[in-house]
């Protein structure tokens, strides 16, 4: 049984972690809703039917939306790719381990800063087209192709894909030292399966399937990126952050609405994504 | 042709990624690891760096700017340092209580309420309270920074500590109780030795959630609270990548000494985030 201070102290948890986001996303809720702000003038689902419409200012919040989803899922994907065979690298060469140290100099970063030196590094007059242009490989500002605030986005995939990819690098290789995957590789091959065969069909989805969950919050982190987007993206689309917070602050007040139910929307969708990853037995496998 | 050679003289290597990545392949990948740290500091050694030069004498001027306090850069150090400190110390120390209190196992379901605040966009969850804000008459201030990042730094060091109530520290406070210990010597004599590196871990974690917040600061501070993150973003936007290229290495100086000290707790700040619940 809890002490009447415990409850109480529960209660006053539940008060700083929860409260404050039911209260922001209720005010967003009302504003879209036309219960307040500036030009309300009651109850309308006007501003929802602006947002979620398929004409004018509506094909840009989707396009807005889905923009955001394909960013973080590519991001998501690349970093898979890539970290799984670094993970293998690092767990079965012990000589790999040197990599060590050199892997955790992305997380000094912050995304900022991660995102200023990749403009300075990838923009038409940064390192990489100066480089080029020495090697003759390009002639000059004007002929190196486009790597920030791209139609592509490249310039945010890769710098997202830098910051974390050696992260997950580190947590798979832990992972497999967790599986005893050097012991599940002989029995593999004792019974015929090739090295190439054991990487597909066992090392790769057993991390996955066990690092599923950490995955998919690190792929809903990335749908509310900001700093990223808001240097090395376009004008448009712009990711769900930049988009609110443009909305919010233009001096036009018919968008703040769209900006509120568009905050209020994407505050749903975290919910509702964290609530299925909730519900999931964590990492485990079944065997059904 | 060595790295087949290693292959048969070592059984547990994977074969396929054995043959992509050779010794020069890892030489590759150390040099784009280190190259943007590289060229931050490249960067900030230079006053005019023109397309296609690439390399230029150093011109140490705005490091010499900085630390003799000619520009904003280094008040804007000192007041994100006392932010993130004040915000880890609030943080980090009600969290560990808070999560003292939340991380049972028949409470699992209240440790979940730490996700929904951590996982919103700062940027987004401060756009969404600024009403609250304005109307607290704490928009542009400086309390009000520290209160809307302690509203999302708090639930991540729940989260973080909650990894410390395992059932084995929980057992031995039970136990030092039932052999007659009051509740200041299990706290003296038990809790403290055990949790004294986690707090200080955490503490360090909090520090950095607060140190490289950017959009919340800059939508609840509307410009007032200049932290090196805005200062950066203004000093990049006001085209002046050389002075950009100081703020962010001033920013960077405490996850490098962090690398040198001890690069786990770099670690632990990404991967504190899985899930518990």
């Amino acid at each position: 049984m809890l002490s009447r201070t415990e409850r109480l102290a529960r209660w006053i948890y539940l008060l700083l972690t929860l409260v404050p986001l039911l209260a922001a996303w209720l005010y967003s809720l009302a504003y879209s809703l036309g219960l307040r702000g500036v030009l309300s003038s009651g109850f309308t689902l006007e501003h929802w039917v602006r947002l979620l419409g398929l004409s004018g200012q509506a094909g840009e919040a989707w396009s807005t939306l889905f923009y955001s989803l394909w960013l973080s899922a590519a991001s998501i994907g690349l970093i898979i790719a890539l970290a799984l065979p670094l993970s293998a690298l690092l767990y079965f060469r012990p000589r790999t381990q040197g990599l060590g140290l050199w892997l955790y100099l992305p997380m000094t970063l912050p995304p900022v800063v991660a995102a200023f030196v990749f403009y300075e590094l990838l923009s038409p007059s940064g390192l990489l087209s100066r480089l080029a242009f020495a090697a003759g490989l390009s002639q000059g500002i004007g002929s190196f192709p486009r790597l920030v605030n791209d139609p592509a986005s490249l310039g945010i995939i890769i710098t997202q894909v830098f910051l974390l990819f050696p992260f997950f690098s580190l947590v798979f290789a832990q992972q497999a030292s967790q599986e005893n995957m050097a012991a599940l590789q002989r029995l593999s091959q004792s019974l015929g399966a090739s090295k190439g065969r054991f990487f597909r069909s066992i090392y790769a989805p057993l991390i996955l399937r066990r690092k599923m969950p950490l995955l998919l919050l690190y792929g809903v982190l990335l749908l509310g990126t900001y700093e990223i987007p808001l240097l090395l993206g376009q004008n448009s689309p712009r990711v769900l952050s930049v988009y609110i917070v443009e909305q919010l602050s233009r001096f036009d007040l018919q968008t703040i609405p769209l900006g509120h139910a568009m905050a209020a929307l994407y505050t749903v969708l975290v919910l509702a994504l964290l609530l299925y990853l909730l519900s999931r037995p964590s990492g485990k496998i079944s065997e059904s | 042709m060595s790295v087949k050679h290693r292959s048969k003289s070592d059984p547990a290597t994977v074969g396929m990624t054995g043959h992509l990545l050779s010794r020069a392949g890892l030489w590759v990948l150390k040099i784009l690891l280190v190259l943007p740290l590289c060229s931050l500091i490249y960067l900030s050694l230079q006053s005019s760096w023109r397309f296609p030069a690439l390399l230029q004498a150093p011109d140490w001027r705005h490091w010499s700017q900085t630390l003799g306090g000619q520009n904003a850069l280094l008040d804007s150090l000192l007041l994100s340092f006392g932010l993130s400190a004040s915000v880890a110390a609030l943080a980090g120390l009600s969290g560990f209580g808070a999560s003292a209190l939340v991380s049972g196992s028949s409470s699992r379901r209240w440790l979940s309420a730490s996700y929904f605040p951590y996982l919103i966009a700062p940027v987004i969850f401060a756009a969404m309270l600024q009403y609250y804000f304005v109307r607290a008459g704490l928009s542009g201030s400086l309390r009000g920074v520290v209160l809307a990042q302690l509203l999302f730094v708090f639930p991540y060091a729940v989260l973080f500590y909650s990894g410390f109530w395992t059932p084995r520290v929980r057992k031995l406070m039970a136990q030092a109780r039932t052999l007659g210990a009051g509740r200041a010597a299990v706290l003296r004599r038990i809790l403290w030795p055990m949790s004294r590196p986690w707090i200080a871990m955490g503490l360090y974690q909090c520090f950095l959630l607060s140190w490289f917040e950017y959009g919340l600061t800059r939508l609840i501070g509307v410009g007032k609270v200049p932290t090196l993150t805005i200062q950066t973003l203004y000093y990049v936007q006001e085209g002046n990548p050389h002075l950009a290229a100081v703020a962010s290495l001033l920013m960077v100086l405490p996850t490098t000494a962090l690398l040198l000290l001890n690069r786990q707790v770099l670690f632990r700040r990404l991967d504190a985030a899985d899930l518990k619940a």
